[in-house]
């Protein structure tokens, strides 16, 4: 770089020199520019009064409480996630998920224990391997203590029901299982008796 | 030490007590924080005002660009970085948020940013002051807004090249670039003016 590019950086320089914002060598080598240079002295008064003309001026900023109150109605509600910051809106739709999928997985399980049917059976409990099982459908109003007086035996257990719609799961001592069998199908208050195979 | 000039220094410089408190209040406002958010709106609402104004020279878009710089500000703080300055962060959206604010008027606006007119010189008798100084502003408010930007951060912000490039996301050399294309607008004024 030759003496004239040099000095042509430096007067570049000279607006920076006017705010002071150069570091202490440019602040330096400018001033040695200044101490020998005509035109840049010539800059240097040019520069100054376009400082002065800025700074003489007088911006009055208005209207701050009106565009404030504009800028809140923008933002909605505090809590409204759409402005959120993006990592807290991330965790907060991460959060909203794990709690409603536990309590759809809390309900869906609340919901599927009374289910039954006429062809399996509801009752996982343990059976006596002599018992049988028999399925029954009972009038409404009898219930599970009526059921077992229906039986005429003390062995009798009720496994599951009667539901909602009368259905019962009955095992029965398999020795006298035909019997009970025919003592509840002579009952008119059950309308259904019969063995399940296990 | 500074500039011998230091009496026409604009108290706009962040100094380092506000940059600290504007660092904090903008961690603040990542975690949602109203009160620090509109904290800073206050702060910043007049110099965005000054800036804004300055790059779009239209009065009507300076509200519309403070807020949608600060909606930026509410919206992002969680991607501030420290490299630079919170201020210089907002002055860079506040530019943006500026030249595209003039792009969506200049459509509805015959006065079009692409044909600058050359600087008329208005060739008063006067030497009063504040008659060259309005004289001064008239002609930088005729330069494009790059470089109304470039000038504004320079001598009324008081911004080093590198913070300036910072916030126009451009450069140094385009900094600097611009200031010495303004300067040569200015100078056939400037020289009347000082009588050079």
């Amino acid at each position: 770089m030759n003496t004239l590019d040099t000095r042509d950086a430096l007067r570049q320089l000279l607006p920076w020199h006017e705010n002071g914002t150069l570091n202490d060598i440019e602040r330096e080598r400018v001033r040695a520019l200044l101490a020998t240079d005509l035109e840049a002295n010539r800059q240097r008064r040019e520069l100054h009064a376009i400082r002065e003309a800025l700074v003489d001026e007088s911006t009055l900023a208005s209207d701050m409480g009106s565009n404030l109150q504009r800028l809140r109605a923008q933002m909605g509600p505090t809590n409204a996630i759409a402005y959120m910051p993006m990592t807290a809106r991330w965790l907060a739709i991460a959060a909203s998920a794990i709690v409603s999928l536990g309590a759809v997985t809390f309900y869906a399980g609340t919901r599927v224990g009374p289910y039954q049917t006429l062809t399996a059976t509801a009752a996982p409990e343990p059976v006596a391997a002599d018992a049988d099982l028999v399925r029954v459908d009972v009038a409404a109003g009898v219930d599970a203590a009526a059921l077992m007086q229906l039986t005429g035996d003390a062995q009798v257990r009720v496994l599951s029901g009667p539901s909602e719609h009368g259905v019962a799961t009955l095992a029965v001592p398999h020795a006298r299982a035909q019997q009970i069998i025919a003592r509840l199908s002579a009952d008119p208050r059950l309308r259904f008796v019969a063995p399940v195979p296990r | 030490m500074k500039s011998p000039n230091d009496r026409f220094r604009p108290n706009t410089a962040p100094d380092s007590a506000d940059a600290a408190d504007d660092a904090a209040c903008l961690a603040a406002v990542v975690s949602g924080d109203r009160e620090a958010f509109e904290r800073l709106y206050r702060r910043y609402y007049e110099r965005l005002f000054r800036f804004s104004l300055r790059v779009t020279g239209r009065i009507h878009l300076v509200g519309d660009v403070i807020n949608e710089t600060m909606m930026v500000v509410w919206r992002r703080a969680s991607e501030y970085r420290a490299a630079a300055q919170v201020s210089t962060w907002i002055f860079g959206i506040a530019y943006r948020k500026s030249l595209k604010a003039l792009a969506r008027d200049g459509r509805h606006n015959a006065e079009s940013l692409d044909d600058v007119p050359e600087i008329e010189l208005q060739m008063a008798e006067t030497v009063d002051r504040d008659a060259i100084h309005a004289e001064i502003r008239q002609a930088i408010a005729c330069l494009p807004p790059d470089h109304r930007a470039v000038v504004d951060l320079t001598f009324h912000f008081n911004r080093s090249y590198e913070e300036i490039a910072q916030i126009l996301g451009c450069p140094v050399g385009t900094v600097k670039s611009r200031m010495f294309h303004a300067r040569a607008k200015l100078r056939p004024l400037l020289g009347h003016l000082l009588g050079d």
